[in-house]
């Protein structure tokens, strides 16, 4: 297995100028739409044919970063999806799924949130603590390199169970799904890379972000009808847009502060 | 090219994070450093490599080698046209004209040039003989395969559905019960007899077959990767996936190709790829979650195609159809390189004929091509070998500190010497008259444009563009209802003409059939083409097409027994004296009473022609050689004839028929799909006289 669990982040020297890390890289609108990648989609779950792909998925976002990312990859047990991906501000793709029941039973199913990751096969995972993973690309010494560093969050109440194996996201959710119900299950990807290249300071802003996400959902722009359906989330966590805003600029500010310290690269061990 | 030296280089893929790492300028020496080297050295790569020369410490770094890594498998799509052709029976029509036989003549190029070309693998796609039945063609293609064997070439075969006792398609999921390996009897299978478990496992390659015998899977090394091919006959059952799918999951970190006799198609167009149902339950049972299958191979759908779909993995699957039999002379020994270039990433392609280029000179035409060109014939496909192996494979190549790429050393060596022929250029049509207009036009029937979807009424004309002999639609008979017949605006996208003529409900079982005629008394019906002549038709077959209720469905035939004709001693008296049809194989038939001696009829035959495609068919018999030639898309097809001219008429109160034949005093044999254009000219034709020409 090529995953490391790390402990500690370790700063290396710097090999690179300080004038190449002006600031953070901006995640592409690489979301599928069916007929070409936007920078949102909201539909039906399921695949385009012939080529299969994955309606909503992320072919890249920047850098490499996914080799087609956000989707269902054991299908969806008879539930009907839908589905609303955007890559919000700040380098966050949100993924609201909702499942409905349309017949008249209820449905006990297990649903895989699935991505493939740019590392190719060489991830460094340097936390997995319940709902939220933050991995980088292994350059093969354990340091962080070539793709953006990722924080990927799948809830806060317990129910996701994720893991990368190799560099392969999965996390997998257990729905019971009442007759004519429907559910939602709320996913993030934030991505954190400076122009030149992933720095330590990347990894930390994916952790801290990552974090901020576990402790309030980034919800802006849905619906309360929509919040309400949630279950990966416990609700009482959902701030209100403004306090969003407000810790924007906090997480910018620490990017900025980040970015003035001496650039450098950071090895995991 | 010894690929295999040096293998203790240390080397890393010149992917395209590398690229944006050096465009970074990144110091990550050996990630940019593998882009020193490539396939092919063209300008951008130049251009990368002198972005990453200015990096003084990157150059420092001197244990990258500018060298390629690759290797290159062949693949040999439906043989069984070569396999019929050359045997005595069918006249040994190649070695007769050419003085050598195109399967022979591929395999023998393999054992010729696998060690210069680092061929390690050869993949046969099925259809390995036409006729399973005839122990003369698998003696063909036993010879030619043998030549591998005697040179210790590694190959993978299967069955492809000419190569099976009874060769059921795919219906759909619930088909699975009939037609697949599971329903075959083994001692009863010639394929099984001919290429049996222990042949197979002669090749160094080979590790197992299934229980039914008909499929198997090898395992090739090359430059230190392990690659899995597994080949799959025609209709495989259920207990076959299972065995697949095992197979897999005991070699779980061997990237997969995957060869099959059917699994994608080719559109319309001729370039687009289409899915078959037998492809999706492919897709959906083998392919779709076992993420080691990253390329598919299949012949069976006549031309080249390809697709990429994404698995469950988020991965690529590139699927690739190429089936040369409808080409000229069978396919004239077209085949396929598919060159693996681990250095730069990409899976090259190159499609081209080793027999071509030793034909002799006097006997080269237009058709004959040694390399093909077109998109979708020669490409390339970039592939990061790392990446798309990540997820079962820690992908580690010997990497080459010699050798360069293949394919161009191919091309180079094959074309030394060789001239090609000039190719004319299909031009569509500019308008609905853009063709040339033929002396001696007997008759040209055009069905007319802007009423598609309406019911051609019983009466109503097919017009003739000479204004001289139109036809009508006869009266209703039997089970045929008015609405059998239609206009369309469907047509080959060579014919000017921008309508056809749509036969549907058209059942042999119940006898449903309809046509159009000539009136009794036209002048046309007493032809009997003296001069020889040019019989041109576009026509396509419905999708529905089935054996049971089409076959034998005619296009053009005349009223009359060809019995009554002076002198006739052949078979099937009552039958017409023009037999245009589509047979129970799906065959062009183009069966005649000869003007110059109506004795026996004489019959042209294509291979089988696909449903749910247009065809132009020309028919071109020419007294100064007195040999006919069937010609479909085109390219002359091998059964020609030799001997007799023209087409013998009754009288004038014979008319002729569109749509169906006759026999004994009714129509019967409906066609069953559309029919364009079609025209008599009573002369030979050369191809830029023929409607799917231009005029001045």
């Amino acid at each position: 297995m090529h995953t490391r669990m790390i402990a500690a982040l370790t700063l290396l020297a710097a090999t690179l100028p300080a004038s190449a890390h002006a600031a953070q890289f901006q995640a592409g609108a690489d979301i599928f739409t069916g007929t070409g990648v936007a920078a949102r989609y909201v539909g039906p779950g399921g695949n385009a044919q012939p080529s299969n792909r994955a309606l909503g998925s992320i072919a890249d976002g920047g850098f490499d970063t996914f080799d087609t990312f956000g989707f269902y990859n054991t299908g969806t047990g008879g539930l009907a999806l839908n589905r609303q991906v955007e890559l919000l501000s700040g380098n966050t793709y949100r993924f609201l799924d909702t499942f409905t029941n349309t017949t008249g039973a209820a449905i006990r199913t297990t649903v895989n949130f699935f991505g493939n990751l740019g590392s190719d096969g060489d991830e460094l995972v340097s936390y997995a603590q319940g709902g939220l993973t933050v991995s980088c690309e292994d350059d093969g010494d354990g340091s962080c390199t070539g793709d953006a560093v990722l924080a990927l969050v799948a809830g806060n109440n317990g129910l996701a169970q994720a893991a990368i194996t190799p560099d392969r996201y999965n996390a997998r959710f257990a729905l019971d799904v009442a007759a004519g119900q429907s559910v939602s299950l709320l996913n993030f990807a934030f991505l954190a890379r400076d122009e030149a290249g992933p720095l330590a300071s990347d990894v930390a802003i994916a952790r801290t972000t990552g974090q901020a996400l576990m402790a309030a959902p980034r919800v802006d722009g849905l619906s309360a009808a929509q919040i309400a359906t949630i279950v990966n989330f416990t609700v009482s966590a959902v701030p209100e847009p403004a306090s969003w805003a407000m810790m924007l600029i906090g997480f910018g500010a620490t990017g900025m502060m980040l970015r003035r310290r001496r650039p450098t690269r950071v090895a995991l061990a | 090219m010894n690929d295999e030296q040096g293998g203790g280089a240390m080397r890393h893929v010149a992917d395209r994070r590398a690229v944006l790492r050096n465009v970074a300028g990144l110091s990550i020496l050996p990630l940019g450093a593998g882009l020193l080297s490539g396939c092919d050295g063209d300008g951008d790569a130049n251009a990368t490599a002198t972005a990453a020369a200015d990096d003084a410490s990157l150059l420092a770094d001197a244990k990258i080698p500018a060298a390629t890594t690759c290797f290159t498998v062949a693949v040999l799509p439906d043989t069984q046209f070569y396999s019929r052709y050359a045997t005595p029976e069918e006249s040994s029509q190649f070695s007769r004209k050419y003085g050598s036989e195109p399967f022979a003549a591929q395999t023998q190029w393999i054992a010729d040039n696998a060690a210069a070309y680092n061929i390690p693998f050869v993949i046969h796609l099925g259809d390995v003989v036409d006729q399973v039945g005839k122990p003369s063609q698998w003696q063909v293609a036993d010879a030619a395969m043998k030549r591998l064997e005697a040179a210790r070439i590694p190959y993978s075969v299967l069955a492809g559905n000419h190569d099976v006792v009874a060769a059921f398609e795919y219906r759909g999921p619930w088909d699975q019960g009939t037609g697949t390996d599971a329903q075959r009897w083994g001692p009863n299978e010639p394929y099984l007899q001919w290429f049996p478990t222990s042949r197979a496992a002669t090749q160094a390659t080979f590790r197992e077959r299934d229980g039914s015998g008909f499929h198997e899977y090898h395992v090739f090394e090359a430059h230190g990767i392990r690659f899995m091919v597994m080949s799959l006959s025609w209709r495989i059952s259920d207990a076959a996936i299972g065995w697949a799918r095992d197979v897999i999951r005991r070699n779980p970190t061997l990237p997969v190709i995957l060869s099959n006799h059917q699994l994608l198609n080719i559109d319309k167009d001729g370039i687009s790829p289409l899915e078959t149902d037998y492809g999706k339950m492919l897709w959906d049972r083998l392919i779709r979650d076992n993420d080691q299958i990253f390329m598919t191979l299949n012949g069976h759908h006549h031309g080249a195609a390809r697709l990429t779909k994404i698995n469950d993995f988020g991965n690529p699957v590139e699927e690739m159809v190429v089936d040369y039999q409808m080409d000229y002379q069978g396919g004239n020994a077209l085949m396929r390189l598919y060159e693996f270039d681990l250095s730069a990433n990409r899976i090259d392609v190159m499609s081209f004929s080793p027999w071509v280029v030793q034909k002799p000179k006097a006997t080269l035409n237009q058709f004959d091509r040694a390399l093909l060109t077109e998109p979708n014939e020669q490409f390339s496909i970039d592939i990061n070998f790392k990446k798309r192996f990540a997820g079962f494979l820690r992908f580690r190549p010997v990497w080459s500190t010699t050798g360069a790429p293949i394919l161009p050393v191919v091309k180079e060596k094959l074309l030394a010497g060789y001239v090609e022929p000039a190719v004319p250029v299909a031009v569509p049509p500019r308008d609905a008259n853009d063709y040339p207009v033929a002396a001696d036009t007997y008759a040209h029937w055009r069905p007319m444009a802007g009423k598609a979807g309406a019911i051609v009424a019983v009466g109503e004309a097919l017009p003739d563009a000479t204004g001289a002999f139109p036809m009508t639609r006869v009266p209703l008979a039997g089970p045929a209802q008015a609405g059998d017949v239609q206009w369309s605006d469907d047509r080959h996208h060579l014919s000017s003409c921008p309508a056809s003529v749509r036969f549907l409900n058209t059942d042999k079982v119940t006898g449903r059939n309809s046509s159009f005629s000539t009136a009794m008394n036209a002048a046309v019906n007493n032809r009997s083409f003296w001069d020889g002549y040019t019989v041109e038709a576009f026509i396509k077959v419905d999708a529905g097409w089935t054996r049971e209720n089409h076959r034998w469905g005619n296009i053009l035939g005349r009223v009359g027994n060809r019995g009554n004709l002076p002198g006739f001693r052949g078979g099937d008296r009552e039958a017409s004296s023009v037999l245009f049809a589509i047979s129970s194989l799906r065959e062009i038939q183009w069966e005649v009473v000869p003007a110059s001696n109506a004795a026996l009829p004489q019959a042209n035959w294509s291979g089988e022609i696909m449903a749910d495609t247009w065809y132009h068919v020309a028919i071109v018999c020419d007294p100064a050689t007195r040999e006919t030639i069937l010609y479909v898309e085109g390219a002359p097809v091998l059964r020609n004839v030799t001997g007799e001219v023209g087409m013998r008429s009754q009288s004038v109160n014979n008319p002729w028929i569109i749509g169906a034949s006759w026999w004994n005093g009714a129509r019967v044999d409906g066609f069953f799909g559309n029919i364009g254009e079609i025209r008599l000219v009573g002369r030979p034709l050369k191809p830029d006289q023929w409607l799917t020409a231009r005029r001045a």
